[in-house]
């Protein structure tokens, strides 16, 4: 039988030839391939007393996210923090850079937020190098001063930067400082936040309009929103300042988020298109003539802001992504579903049945630039924060098919080098962005109450080393009186425990740990190098 | 003069229909091979990029289409791939994409590559007929190609650039290693098999 078939292959020279072939591709895809997510297998651990924790019930971070983490780390160069030192972004993409440190920041919250128990320097640093960076000189010279605006030009409306008509950094800003608080109790940046939030809500509930007629209940800009480029509103840009409210009224039982009610009802009845598409700009006042040019031919002001070209409202797919994600995580539920289900009707196109992209304007639905790669981006977020995950598959599978990510050490990463001069942009968006849908947590997640209470609760405080050092889980069941734990260590490795007095037991899969050591309220677990599942009672 | 008989025997031939059981078994083998694109269109097989561009995947839903073809002729490969794509459309994306254009561009590779009667000789096991399935499925691969990009970009009203580089690079880099290297392997080994079961080796 085995001298037949020995036969067949070899009388065919092109059939054996082909069969070589065939072996050797397949199973080069079984040995290249690069390994995704190693120690990934979640276990049930039985502890004498509690019975069973089933640990993939509890949030679970995967190890190649917190590679990208371990990128971005070193990625930035960032040493001192002082705001004058920063003088050198250009690691960052040219252009959206401050959408990029506030998203940036925006996703390393929700990361950090999937191991909720693990509030060391590994992720409080990068807060403060991404804020530090968003406040300094280098970035006002680049989104404000070399564009050509300048702070003594609208200096009778009190503007600038970081001014009272320029929503899009003071609210980034303002959430960027509140998520590190939020995350991490500490109020280094409380001044800073409190200074805007009252800026907003003065500006908010105004009752004279900028040019001293009466506001009518809307405000000083008479929409109940504020601008940003002067003098134009923004439904996505207002939506952070209206998040950073309610997530400071959840941390601080205030109440600034009712400023904002008049505005969300405003722009639903007046800053909505035909297809039900929020329009990317309304101007609510004339700006210099050398910003006229923003708008189309046809322009208006006060008035919608047009599409290049054309006599029709400006939409777009990365603002309407931003906007839906954004009230979804305010718990708008019904506003962000209504929106979802037509911004996916107007801007998602599928070419297969399994990819789909996104067009930024449907007017134009033939380019292809750097605002569709955004667009396409924010899709991915957006999506992800909907828990579309579908659509949201079908993305990554669009938009991460000309990219693979590899390991270099502790560190994970796409290579974008196939996309050329657009590749130095790319780099850290495309890189941050698969980290960002790919994380745990939630913008919803992120707006829950957080009480001192929360902040009593043990977590890991240090660690003597955070070379390839992976938290997956760090998680404290408060219901249980539990601490989920799932870590891996390349090096000998301890985890200094606060809030942890009385430790009673440290359980594996195996039974009793004994590695560990109280002191006080502290407790120290050590790890010599290896995958680990912890319960610790 | 054309004699319409001749043309209607002719194109029976070529399409495997001239007799009610060839019809038959066409037909049969197209919904098989219709369903078993859709069920394996869900498989996922691990993959790797070669210089960081092409994309070495094992496909197994792609291989149905020429298989089909090679041993059920032209309209069973098309069927199969037309079909199979829109099959897998509806079942997992719930719509039809670009008016069915881009399940017109693997209904074309299934007709191109099933036009010559392979089987009639000695089948696979002449190297001069697998290189002969290997060209023409070739040719239906180039033409598979250009009907897709074409419907993309002009059905779809995708930028050429973003086709190019995220829907036909990907797609091209994995089908010409699984049409053009394993197709005619798993053709020749379908076709031992099937000769170890059917005496005369399914051939007519």
């Amino acid at each position: 039988m085995a001298k037949s078939y020995a036969t067949m292959i070899s009388k065919n020279k092109l059939f054996a030839f082909l069969l070589i072939l065939t072996i050797v591709i397949s199973g080069s895809t079984f040995v290249l391939a690069p390994t995704q997510s190693p120690g990934s297998q979640l276990v049930t651990i039985n502890v004498p007393g509690k019975g069973d924790f089933d640990l993939n019930a509890y949030p679970y971070l995967d190890r190649r996210v917190i590679g990208l983490v371990n990128l971005f780390r070193d990625y930035y160069r960032v040493t001192d923090l002082s705001n004058s030192s920063v003088n050198d972004l250009s690691m960052l993409p040219s252009i959206f850079t401050h959408y990029f440190l506030a998203f940036t920041t925006y996703g390393m919250a929700k990361i950090a937020d999937s191991t909720p128990g693990y509030r060391t320097d590994y992720y409080k640093e990068i807060f403060h190098k991404l804020i530090a960076m968003m406040n300094s000189s280098a970035m006002k010279q680049h989104e404000w001063f070399n564009p050509g605006f300048s702070d003594q030009t609208y200096s009778s409306l009190g503007n600038g930067f970081n001014g009272p008509t320029n929503i899009m950094w003071t609210g980034h800003y303002t959430l960027m400082e509140l998520f590190y608080y939020s995350l991490f109790h500490d109020d280094r940046y409380n001044a800073e936040i409190q200074k805007y939030l009252d800026q907003w809500n003065s500006s908010l509930t105004s009752s004279t309009l900028w040019d001293g007629s009466p506001s009518g209940g809307l405000g000083r800009w008479g929409t109940g929103l504020i601008p940003c480029e002067p003098y134009i509103v923004f439904v996505q840009c207002n939506s952070i300042p209206f998040y950073t409210m309610r997530l400071y009224d959840n941390l601080h039982s205030t109440n600034y988020q009712k400023a904002s009610l008049p505005g969300i009802e405003w722009w639903q009845k007046n800053m909505v298109d035909m297809n039900g598409i929020p329009i990317d700009g309304y101007y609510v006042a004339q700006p210099l003539d050398k910003h006229k040019g923003q708008g189309g031919s046809d322009q208006t002001y006060p008035g919608y802001a047009e599409t290049k070209g054309i006599s029709a409202p400006k939409v777009s797919a990365y603002g309407t992504a931003w906007i839906i994600m954004l009230y979804k995580g305010m718990g708008m539920t019904a506003l962000a579903d209504k929106l979802y289900s037509s911004w996916k009707q107007q801007f998602v196109h599928y070419s297969s049945s399994d990819t789909a992209y996104v067009v930024e304007s449907y007017y134009y639905p033939h380019e292809f630039g750097v605002y569709d790669l955004v667009s396409n981006l924010f899709a991915y977020f957006c999506s992800a924060e909907m828990g579309d995950s579908v659509l949201n598959n079908k993305l990554e599978n669009w938009f991460y098919s000309p990219f693979e990510g590899s390991w270099r050490g502790d560190k994970y990463m796409f290579d974008t080098s196939i996309l050329g001069s657009q590749s130095s942009f790319a780099f850290p968006v495309i890189n941050f962005a698969w980290a960002w849908a790919h994380s745990e947590s939630t913008l919803g997640d992120l707006m829950r109450e957080r009480d001192d209470a929360y902040f009593e609760y043990p977590f890991i405080k240090d660690e003597s080393t955070k070379e390839e050092l992976f938290i997956n889980q760090a998680y404290y069941d408060s219901s249980r009186g539990a601490f989920i734990l799932t870590v891996e260590a390349a090096n000998y490795t301890a985890l200094t425990f606060e809030n942890f007095p009385n430790v009673q037991g440290v359980y594996t899969s195996q039974g009793a740990y004994t590695g560990w050591t109280q002191n006080g309220s502290k407790m120290a677990l050590t790890l010599n190098p290896g995958v680990y599942s912890f319960v610790i009672i | 003069m054309l004699n319409k008989n001749s043309v209607r025997q002719k194109v029976e031939r070529i399409i495997r229909i001239q007799t009610w059981d060839e019809a038959l078994r066409t037909i049969i083998g197209a919904i098989i091979g219709t369903i078993s694109y859709i069920a394996l269109s869900q498989v996922k097989m691990p993959s790797y990029k070669l210089m960081g561009l092409f994309t070495i995947q094992i496909n197994l839903a792609i291989l149905v289409i020429p298989i089909a073809a090679a041993f059920l002729g032209p309209l069973a490969g098309f069927l199969v791939g037309f079909l199979g794509t829109l099959g897998a459309d509806a079942f997992f994306v719930h719509q039809f994409i670009a008016f069915g254009v881009i399940n017109l561009s693997y209904g074309i590779l299934g007709f191109i590559a099933g036009i010559p009667h392979y089987l009639e000789g000695e089948g696979f096991s002449n190297g001069r007929i697998l290189g002969k399935l290997i060209m023409f499925i070739a040719v239906g691969f180039l033409a598979m190609s250009l009907t897709y990009l074409v419907g993309l970009i002009l059905v779809v009203g995708q930028n050429q650039l973003s086709a190019l580089l995220y829907n036909f690079l990907p797609l091209f880099s994995v089908s010409l290693i699984n049409l053009l290297v394993i197709a005619p392997v798993v053709a020749r080994l379908v076709e031992i098999v099937l000769h170890s079961i059917y005496e005369d080796g399914f051939k007519k």
